[in-house]
């Protein structure tokens, strides 16, 4: 099968690639700096230094595939692979999402390794929970880097647009309370800034309320919560798939 | 269309029918969400200055312009003991903003309740002997609140239309 071999590509290529290395050292780090802070603190130690190492990588995980996915895709336009590749009877679907699954894979091994030692802080059903929101996670933010690579073709500004989107997805609910506050003048600029934010809103996923760290230490959150938040991210997949695939085939190549 | 661009008919339907569908989807859903009513919530305790110095990440000015707009966004129902904590922190992080002393001088203590009112007043003193040279404006405005805005019995006179 076309794509599952083009998936396997991907993730040998990132095997190949300096990311297990760094995967291995963003762990380190996080490790250590949970250590450190641990004894330092009067209290809640456990809880300290599981809430700093699931928020150190999950940053880590957002950055390391998004950083992968551009690099790849962009050493692969610039080598004039993806002409060779599109020189084969294969679909242009089958190369697109045949590439975004290898990726979204490789999210997902990241989020397995990354959540493996918060066993040691949290119960493993709140931590597998946190590893399968961080793995969907990962697999938006492969998407939107794929679609981003593949559209503006360079590597600063297709990463730039990235990390700008996640950034702007996660603070969205804290803009949109802002915007919505009560002592906010009614000048006409703030009277048309809450409209255009609530616009945005709906552009954009809901990525403050997954992979929360909440779960790891207060427990996992409501199974039809949980599962919504998970769909939502689904839905911003395909989403970013579609679009993808709809600037791919108007390409002319 | 540029050269670079095949025209609109090299799309094929389902990725049409797709990217229309999961648009619809994303806005009907995140549609469908509820906000969140900051303005509602309760005002959750406030950090210490040390926190927030740690959370600004070099950048203590933009931290607290940016936590005063957090802070503002709740309504005036607020427990004034922890707005004052806030303003008290935000303050720390960046002495010179006058805007924790602006919001307290000229909102917070235009509150209807005298209570709550002379928390927020109460703060625009303590804080106007850290540095009088800059904050007098400040102390100047809250003695005229409490001297003008107040009756004989504890009622404001008149209230903001802020409130």
């Amino acid at each position: 099968m076309p794509a599952a071999i083009l998936t396997r590509l991907v993730l040998l290529e990132a095997r190949r690639s300096g990311l297990p290395w760094l995967a291995a050292g963003a762990l380190a780090v996080g490790l250590g700096i949970a250590a450190f802070l641990s004894q330092v603190a009067l209290t809640e130690g456990r809880a300290l230094q599981a809430s700093v190492l699931a928020a150190w990588l999950r940053a880590c995980t957002v950055f390391l595939v998004t950083a992968q996915v551009a690099s790849s895709t962009l050493r692969e336009m610039n080598d004039k692979g993806l002409e060779l590749m599109l020189s084969l009877p294969l679909a242009r679907s089958t190369h697109y999402l045949g590439r975004l699954a290898g990726f979204a894979a490789c999210g997902a091994v990241l989020a397995l390794v990354f959540s493996v030692p918060l066993l040691a802080w949290a119960a493993p059903a709140a931590v597998a929970l946190w590893g399968v929101s961080l793995a969907f996670e990962a697999a938006l933010v492969a998407a939107a880097t794929l679609f981003f690579s593949m559209t503006i073709a360079q590597l600063v500004p297709a990463i730039a647009a990235s990390v700008g989107f996640y950034l702007l997805a996660r603070s969205m609910a804290a803009i949109q309370a802002i915007a919505a506050g009560p002592l906010a003048e009614p000048k006409w600029a703030s009277e048309l800034a809450r409209p255009s934010v609530d616009l945005v809103a709906l552009l954009l996923p809901q990525l403050d309320s997954v992979t929360s760290t909440a779960w790891l230490l207060y427990g996992a959150p409501a199974a039809l919560e949980y599962a919504a938040a998970l769909a939502a991210i689904a839905l911003y997949v395909l989403l970013l798939a579609a679009a993808g695939l709809f600037d791919f085939y108007r390409r002319n190549l | 269309m540029s050269r670079d661009e095949r025209p609109l008919a090299a799309v094929p339907g389902a990725v049409w029918v797709v990217l229309a569908l999961s648009l619809a989807g994303q806005i009907a859903w995140q549609a469908m969400r509820a906000p969140d009513a900051a303005a509602a919530a309760e005002l959750p305790p406030p950090p210490r200055p040390e926190a927030l110095h740690l959370a600004s990440f070099g950048e203590p000015e933009a931290t607290a312009r940016v936590a005063m707009l957090y802070v503002q966004a709740f309504d005036l129902r607020v427990d004034y003991r922890r707005l004052v904590g806030w303003l008290e922190s935000i303050l720390e992080l960046d002495p010179r903003s006058q805007y924790p002393l602006f919001s307290a001088a000229r909102i917070y203590a235009e509150a209807p309740d005298p209570a709550r009112s002379r928390t927020a007043l109460e703060f625009v003193y303590r804080e106007f002997f850290r540095d009088p040279e800059r904050r007098w404006p400040w102390l100047a405005h809250a003695a005229l609140v409490a001297k003008h805005c107040r009756s004989g019995r504890g009622k404001w006179r008149s209230s903001s239309s802020r409130t």
